[in-house]
């Protein structure tokens, strides 16, 4: 008789297309390879679901049975590491990136990394704003190297594709018109107010200042990455920006 | 005046139903007259976010029932403390009446499969899961109430009959029964035994809640194996079977679950109230 422990770690083999071979299954009018088949079947299909519902956009674009075909391929290729099914599809982005069949999509790897920061911009912990008061009681020679909090939720992503304006476009129940995906790479921020995510474009310079922010680095260092990439910086106006919509939360010294 | 559902209000004996995320909003905005809803724990382990700010709002006006698939009770990996620990997080947040998972495995050698796989029926795994389901219940400091699962197959060196396993981890792990009237008739077509002794060997006092959902036949090789879809309406067969429960076991809280190809609202309503229906019987032959 095989240990518990064995039998659960063959039988789990065998539903991610290890061989059945040596599992002590009845046959009872239908093989024991037979039924085995349908545990197979739902485990594939709850997991291709669970990445349906994550990626709607990239389903969009590649259709559905391309996108069923690379579901399987990454199902594959990355076990379930958690019991909360909400957690699968993290890796699908850069799965993507070198997934041969969509190697005429280069975009679409970003279009998943998109889908999958949204998701997870959704459910961060909540925060409260930035301390107006307290930050207007900066002395003015130390506001260079003050170093700043943002919002758990919030995330900057950055991409040669327009993956901004190809998520909206696929929005749409009937699109109309072309998207021009030539239109060049775009930089997205993600935040959270209450319970809705919001997604805006940055501009270089401003995800320059935010990325440098993010890192923990002073503000002297954000102001300096973000005049390098974008000459015109209005510095005062976009740090204002960041603070009103919640994404610069807190600050240190 | 606080009109909120009480914190510690028991799910009362009627006919509850399984709240889907495409329902939430629906939910909240036309307040039915539904006595409880029952909800998947995973789907709230977030800790902020749309989903659990609409499920407080529903816990305001509704008791509610917390029902997990991932914790693997009958897994021989060992019990993901994260896992739980966002369970009892949930438990803390949402104050549900019951808090329910099922008797099976989901995982082995750290990969979850997203299934609810059976147990070998042998001494060997009614001491582990019993074990197991003393463990989780001391670890969330709740009761638990353990469900019965459908079934596929079954392995060669189980031993045990399927009914007197279930009775005996309830018996040696304190948990309670939640009785799926839907997944015994399964099982009970998929393995050829008697439904009704089945029902027979539970013993009443065990069973908390009661589930029912819809089934779909297959054809496989000129045998029929039914699978537990919840993509339909309760089939005729289960109606009578759950009659039959509830001649046994007494009114219970009963739950529709409907999770593939969900229909309107209104359609999980017209389910409720056959329970219902049913369950307005019982109460009236014990009154």
């Amino acid at each position: 008789m095989l240990p518990l422990p064995e039998l659960q770690q063959k039988l789990g083999q065998a539903l991610r297309g290890g061989s059945p071979e040596g599992l002590p299954l009845r046959d009872g009018g239908i093989s024991g390879a037979r039924r085995l088949q349908v545990y197979r079947n739902n485990h594939a299909s709850a997991l291709r679901e669970a990445l349906r519902a994550v990626y709607p956009v990239v389903e969009r674009l590649v259709g559905e049975e391309f996108f069923a075909v690379a579901a399987d391929a990454y199902v594959a290729a990355n076990p379930s590491r958690s019991g909360n099914i909400q957690d699968y599809g993290g890796a699908v982005p850069l799965f993507l990136e070198s997934y041969g069949p969509a190697a005429s999509l280069p975009y679409l790897g970003d279009v998943a990394a998109l889908e999958w920061r949204r998701l997870q911009t959704a459910v961060a912990p909540a925060h409260a704003p930035m301390d107006l008061e307290a930050l207007a009681q900066v002395p003015g020679d130390a506001l260079t190297d003050l170093r700043f909090h943002h919002q758990p939720a919030a995330r900057a992503l950055d991409s040669r594709f327009p993956i901004l304006s190809i998520w909206q476009f696929c929005q749409q129940s009937d699109p109309d018109g072309e998207l021009d995906l030539d239109r060049g790479s775009e930089r997205v921020l993600l935040s959270r107010r209450a319970e809705e995510v919001e997604m805006r474009l940055l501009s270089p310079g401003e995800y320059a200042f935010l990325r440098v922010l993010c890192r923990g680095e002073t503000f002297e260092a954000a102001c300096r990455a973000a005049l390098t990439v974008e000459r015109g910086f209005d510095v005062e106006e976009r740090f204002a920006a960041l603070v009103r919509d919640e994404v610069l939360t807190g600050f240190y010294l | 005046m606080d009109t909120s559902v009480s914190r510690h209000e028991p799910i009362p004996a009627q006919a509850g139903i399984g709240l889907r995320a495409p329902h939430l909003r629906q939910v909240l905005e036309q307040r039915p007259g539904v006595p409880w809803f029952e909800v998947h724990s995973e789907n709230y382990f977030a800790p902020a976010g749309a989903a659990v700010a609409m499920l407080d709002a529903v816990r305001r006006d509704y008791p509610l029932s917390l029902h997990g698939v991932g914790l693997s009770l009958g897994g021989s990996d060992s019990l993901d403390p994260q896992h739980l620990q966002h369970l009892k997080t949930a438990i803390a947040r949402f104050a549900p009446a019951l808090v329910s998972e099922h008797l099976c495995w989901t995982a082995a050698g750290g990969q979850h499969f997203h299934d609810l796989l059976p147990l070998p029926y042998t001494e060997e795994a009614l001491r582990h899961v019993s074990a197991r389901i003393v463990e989780a219940q001391e670890r969330l400091g709740r009761r638990l109430l353990i469900e019965n699962v459908s079934s596929y197959l079954e392995f060669e060196h189980s031993s045990i009959p399927e009914w007197e396993f279930l009775r005996e981890v309830a018996a040696r792990s304190g948990c309670g029964i939640l009785l799926d009237v839907n997944n015994i008739y399964v099982s009970a077509v998929n393995h050829g035994f008697d439904a009704r002794r089945y029902l027979e060997a539970i013993p009443a006092e065990a069973v908390g809640e009661i589930h029912l959902a819809g089934h779909v036949a297959k054809d496989v090789e000129g045998t029929p194996l039914l699978i537990d879809s919840h993509s339909q309406p309760v089939t005729a067969a289960v109606w009578d079977l759950y009659a039959y429960a509830l001649e046994r076991l007494g009114p219970k809280p009963t739950l529709i679950e409907w999770d593939s190809e969900l229909p309107a609202f209104a359609v999980l309503q017209a389910e409720a109230a056959k329970a219902e229906a049913h369950l307005g019987a019982r109460h009236a032959a014990a009154a």
